[in-house]
């Protein structure tokens, strides 16, 4: 593992916006979000292999985790290290599952009662937790269920010196933590009240925490999206954060989409699953090669500075520091509604630029199969408000608009498929969004696979890395523009079809939409910086090449 | 759908001796005469039946391009199984079999199931490489061999289901440790297989707690 654990998104950055979010709203949130992040953070560096890219050194992101809990906690002082320390997950031996943490917690002996206490507190939420997530254990679950496990036997230890440095606190404690504590009964334990308690709340921060860690990090990206959804000056933040989403847990969460599709299978056949749908379109496969490839570019990278000295290392670190700055996200200052603007605008000007940005990459890479995945995208769209408008025209008779006339003209002729089309329920459209942009998303991220293929494959007449850095970030956002206005339109057509729907069907159907729009875009923004290395890599070359010459 | 294992294949071998073709047919059971070359790779997924067992196939179609070799060699790892493909109307694609074999062995794990393939077994008139060659370099080099045609179809169900039933035999001799994704399998969600690992795993956890236990005392 590389100890560089950069990212596109500062460690500052971070810390701000997280401080942001807690500060917004209720205590129960900020925690879920606090620690959701927390977790992200602590995934990463577990999985800094597979995403980290960069020269930038990582003491900044280690220390994250610190900063954080401090800013998540109306916690005395004196528990924070002790949670932050549960989260330090450095590398352990492959291990056991959570579920084998809270079994030995429950066959803990008479003795332990006060352990065994939190423990069943820690065990239920594990359930709960597991029944959100599925019964996959992840690595990151793994080892954090081994360090929750060593923490636990190391406390153990200290416990009762603790209980009595902490004794002031604790008495103001449970007031505190009444609200939202495990019923801890004080009664059963042997060392009394302080150390009960004190147990009960290390404990279950500890235990949300590590153990929580896939469920929350899941609720919390949800609760992120819903509060985007009422509060606008959020939704940059959350932008912010959900940038450092890695993969691998996008592909875990395709995979737990997929579990809670085959729990429901029975009772509801007929539910869209974005993931699912993804994986079908090979967006998943794509993902994974591209990955394969950024992390041997990484490598590649590596080990070619560590050959290099002196003047030499500094001025190759410069050049690809140069290329790493083009790919960060810009705080761009359009407001939403230019955005807004621009991505309609896009439309059908989407395919010759695409076409074009490609060209200017000096790749043979044709966007034939995204192109043909939009259109089929767009054109379904256009059929489903065409029938749609012929409804609403057949309402609305006082002011039918030329356009109206025009297209009842049509339908007398051909009447039996309006109607055809006219049958199609709300139900039928949100499956046909969910999949279109699922197969749309797909394709874009084969795109830029493509690219990094080709960019690797080395071509004759090349642009420099940092050129093509430009190019590709225009490509990029050029992408995620398109998907979210189709995922506008989608939820659009959606509301005005299912008008005469209640809310409680309608509405999960639209913000379903909305969020994988989202979640797609963040897709691309992944696949995007997963480019990084590859294009170092073809830089490091090209610049090599230019040398023997 | 469900699945109770997921195999990892590639295909290899040299431009233009059908690999993508092999493919279509597999996965869409149609033949298209004009293929565009691959670039780096492609995928393509199917289910299929191995003793009762739904075993999900996912195929990593390599390109055969010379100069795309470095980048494709990055997808070898990982896989469970492996088609190695010549063309029997071109001698050169059987001669460079020898240094495919090698890559494939050197960048994927050694349990891998290698299926040698001889394509275009519908163009008998122009055949160029005998079948005999092809089973005697299969067998000097442990590999399964069998004769398809991308075009008629022949074989290719045959070429792809044997080899996983030949990964599914390694699996249930205890060849391959299935919990490792590095061996190129995944154990489908909610399964029997799942399930009954599920239950090994809670037994260890039995074990580790007492271990735990005296640990605190």
């Amino acid at each position: 593992m590389s100890g560089i654990t950069s990212d596109s998104v500062p460690a500052e950055v971070m810390a701000v916006s997280g401080s942001d979010l807690l500060a917004s709203d209720t205590k129960q949130q900020d925690e879920t979000i606090g620690i959701s992040h927390e977790s992200s953070q602590v995934e990463q560096r577990h999985d800094s292999h597979n995403t980290s890219h960069g020269q930038e050194e990582g003491t900044a992101t280690l220390e994250q985790p610190l900063t954080e809990e401090h800013s998540s906690g109306e916690r005395p002082e004196n528990f924070t290290p002790e949670c932050s320390e549960s989260v330090n997950l450095d590398p352990e031996p492959e291990s056991e599952g959570l579920d084998e943490q809270s079994s030995s917690d429950l066959g803990a002996s008479p003795k332990e009662s006060v352990w065994g206490t939190w423990g069943s507190w820690g065990k239920s939420l594990l359930s709960t937790a597991s029944a959100t997530v599925g019964h996959g254990l992840t690595t990151v679950k793994e080892k954090a269920g081994a360090t929750l496990r060593i923490r636990n036997a190391s406390s153990e230890g200290e416990q009762p010196a603790q209980a009595e440095s902490t004794a002031t606190e604790t008495e103001e404690a449970p007031q505190k933590y009444s609200a939202d504590d495990p019923p801890s009964s004080p009664s059963s334990g042997s060392r009394g009240v302080f150390s009960t308690i004190t147990s009960a709340v290390q404990n279950t921060g500890k235990s949300v925490l590590t153990g929580g860690l896939d469920a929350l990090e899941f609720i919390g990206k949800k609760t992120m999206n819903v509060l985007a959804e009422s509060d606008p000056g959020f939704k940059k933040t959350k932008i912010l954060m959900e940038r450092t989403v890695s993969l691998s847990q996008l592909l875990r969460e395709a995979k737990e989409k997929e579990k809670q599709r085959l729990a429901q299978q029975l009772s509801d056949e007929r539910t869209a699953h974005y993931g699912l749908l993804f994986d079908e379109f090979q967006g998943l496969s794509h993902l994974e090669a591209l990955e394969i490839l950024s992390n041997e570019s990484e490598a590649k990278i590596q080990s070619f500075l560590t050959s290099l000295n002196g003047a030499e290392l500094e001025m190759v670190k410069n050049e690809l520091i140069a290329i790493k700055e083009i790919f960060l996200p810009k705080e761009s200052d359009d407001n939403e509604e230019d955005q807004e603007k621009k991505a309609a605008d896009i439309g059908e000007e989407f395919v010759s630029m695409l076409t074009e940005l490609l060209f200017e990459l000096h790749v043979a890479a044709t966007p034939d199969k995204l192109n043909k995945a939009r259109k089929k995208a767009h054109d379904w769209l256009e059929e489903t408000n065409f029938s749609t408008s012929l409804e609403m025209g057949g309402k609305n008779e006082e002011k039918p608009t030329e356009d109206d006339e025009g297209k009842k003209a049509e339908t007398r002729e051909g009447d039996n498929e309006a109607e055809e089309k006219k049958r199609k329920t709300v139900e039928d459209i949100y499956m046909l969004s969910i999949e279109s942009l699922a197969e749309v998303t797909a394709r874009c991220i084969e795109q830029l696979h493509k690219v990094a293929e080709l960019i690797l494959h080395g071509q004759e007449v090349e642009k420099p890395a940092r050129d093509q850095a430009k190019v590709l970030t225009n490509l990029t956002s050029a992408m995620c523009n398109d998907v979210s206005s189709l995922s506008k339109k989608f939820s659009d057509s959606l509301t005005t079809i299912g008008s005469n729907q209640k809310a409680e069907v309608l509405t999960p159907m639209v913000s379903s939409v909305l969020l994988e729009g989202c979640n797609s875009t963040t897709y691309i923004q992944d696949a995007f910086q997963l480019l990084l290395p590859v294009l170092q890599v073809s830089h490091i070359q090209t610049a090599s090449l230019k040398t023997q010459q | 759908m469900s699945y109770a294992y997921l195999f990892k294949y590639i295909i290899i071998g040299d431009t233009g001796v059908g690999k993508s073709c092999l493919l279509l047919q597999f996965t869409d059971k149609r033949f298209q005469p004009v293929h565009d070359l691959t670039i780096g790779v492609e995928f393509g997924a199917r289910m299929i039946n191995i003793d009762n067992k739904q075993i999900k196939l996912q195929i990593w179609d390599t390109a055969g391009q010379e100069s795309f070799r470095s980048i494709t060699r990055s997808y070898y790892r990982g896989a469970a199984g492996a088609l190695l493909v010549y063309d029997i109307t071109r001698r050169e694609t059987f001669n460079h079999l020898t240094s495919w074999l090698e890559d494939a062995r050197q960048h994927s794990s050694s349990n891998m199931v290698i299926m040698l393939i001889g394509n275009k077994s519908d163009l008998e008139s122009r055949r160029d490489v005998r079948k005999e060659e092809g089973e005697s370099f299969a067998r000097e080099h442990g590999l399964v061999f069998m004769e398809t045609s991308a075009k008629t179809a022949a074989n290719v169900e045959e070429a792809f289901i044997n080899t996983a039933k030949e990964i599914y035999q390694k699996i249930q001799q205890g060849l391959f440790d299935v919990n490792n994704e590095a061996n190129g399998i995944k154990i489908g969600p909610q399964q029997p297989a799942g399930a009954s690992s599920g239950a090994g795993a809670g037994s260890r956890h039995g074990a580790q707690g007492s271990g735990d236990t005296s640990n605190c005392c």
